[in-house]
């Protein structure tokens, strides 16, 4: 019922001179030692967090050019330190056919199999051998017994490492600078947007206050009819209010009176007796924009003007 | 290789920053929105606020048109006035010039909201006069 769970991958040393393989389901991987650099050093220091920091000057004078990662456990008294080329592994994984979404987990041949005795063939032209607690290689010649490795019934320790496939391209550090980054500025852009969110709900929350406080209608729609009728009333009151007022001060001629003022809520009606010449009252309206339907009959001028 | 990669880390983090800056940009117009409407609202409720204190405050309306005709200058006018329940209709057929100017001048300098306006001479000094005030 749970065998789904259960974590009994199948087992392969890889090697390069190993035969491809193909592989569908998950395994577990270990490293051969030609994939590795491994040195047991003693070291004054008490936890492996601070053996870490001392990895890269370890190694520094016997590796080639490239691009490493580290590893360390503690066995014993001693530290054993590893460094690996990720990419490199990488790159002969999928040269034998190995996918690394079908890798279950890594290890080294030194963390899994210094325990053996006796020499194991590899390839048809090296064995394996454990040498002063160490596992080599060695060329088959040199050994006349060797032994099937068997890898299957193998109990697997708690070393395993995970390849950094962009390891070449970027340091980790540099990805965790560019994450950091990246959560950086994420960090902003949430912040930013809590605080825009909250400044709109604040002003929903103000113009809902603005309606209580003036008693408006419930919607803008009626609120806005009411103004645009308010507001209709206020320019043609004002209007009147004006052109009355212009009326009341216009400069008349001699003989000329107002003798009528009338407004029927939308046309002001202005009439002007003895009224020779309309030209003059008619200019001086058009030089105050009052725009006004004249009549002059037997010297009384009819103004009406539109509101 | 049970560990995440890292690869998929970083296009986690900038799908999650594109996430965010698409929501930024949704409430940065959210809130531009709502300030439009706030700024339109407070526009409103104040112009209506003064219209209505000025044109729809029918009781304010109707103790100041009483009062205006209250005052002595207007006697001798026998102003006739004819309240409605929506505005009140003033008439007189022989005002003088001095009570016309009092009353033109109280009726224009107040926010009455004149209807209809009838002033016409009768002779030199006298008018007649009829003003609708809606309230």
């Amino acid at each position: 019922m749970f065998t789904k769970f259960k974590n009994n991958y199948k087992t392969i040393l890889l090697d390069p001179f190993m035969e491809p393989v193909q592989i569908e389901e998950k395994i577990n991987v270990i490293l051969s030692p030609s994939l590795y650099w491994v040195k047991k050093i003693s070291l004054p220091v008490k936890y492996i967090r601070e053996v870490k920091k001392l990895l890269p000057s370890i190694f520094e004078d016997i590796l080639p050019e490239g691009h490493y990662s580290y590893y360390v456990y503690k066995e014993n008294d001693e530290y054993v330190v590893f460094a690996y080329e990720d990419k490199m592994i990488l790159e002969l994984m999928a040269q034998k056919g190995i996918s690394p979404s079908n890798v279950a987990n890594i290890y080294f041949a030194q963390s899994e199999l210094s325990f053996m005795e006796g020499a194991y063939k590899v390839n048809e032209k090296q064995t394996l051998v454990v040498k002063n607690g160490i596992v080599i290689l060695v060329p088959d010649s040199w050994i006349k017994e060797v032994d099937t490795l068997k890898l299957d019934d193998l109990k697997l320790s708690k070393h395993a490492v995970v390849l950094q496939q962009f390891n070449h391209i970027l340091k980790k550090s540099s990805f965790y600078k560019i994450g950091f980054v990246l959560l950086f500025i994420t960090g902003i852009i949430f912040g930013e947007w809590l605080i825009t969110i909250d400044k709109a709900a604040t002003l929903a929350d103000q113009r809902s206050a603005v309606f209580a406080k003036y008693n408006l209608k419930p919607t803008m729609m009626q609120n806005q009819a009411i103004h645009a009728e308010l507001s209709k009333i206020y320019k043609k009151q004002m209007k009147l209010r004006e052109y009355i007022g212009y009326f009341l001060k216009m400069h008349l001629a001699k003989n000329e009176r107002i003798s009528y003022i009338g407004f029927d809520s939308k046309v002001l009606t202005v009439i002007i007796k003895g009224v020779t010449e309309s030209k003059k009252i008619i200019e001086a309206l058009k030089r105050k924009g009052i725009h006004a339907k004249t009549q002059l009959k037997n010297s009384v001028l009819t103004l009406e003007i539109t509101l | 290789m049970n560990r995440l990669n890292p690869l998929y880390i970083g296009i986690f983090l900038l799908l999650l920053l594109l996430f965010f800056a698409l929501k930024l940009i949704d409430a940065k117009k959210e809130l531009h929105q709502e300030k439009i409407l706030y700024e339109k609202t407070l526009k409103v409720s104040l112009d209506t606020s003064a219209l209505k204190k000025a044109f729809a405050n029918k009781e304010k309306e109707k103790k100041e048109i009483l009062h205006i005709l209250s005052n002595p200058v207007l006697k001798s006018a026998r102003i006739k006035k004819e309240m409605t329940n929506s505005g009140i209709r003033i008439s007189s057929q022989n005002m003088d010039i001095k009570a016309l100017n009092f009353l033109m001048g109280k009726i224009l300098n107040t926010t009455f909201n004149i209807t209809m306006l009838k002033i016409k001479r009768i002779s030199e000094n006298k008018s007649t006069l009829e003003v609708k005030i809606k309230w």
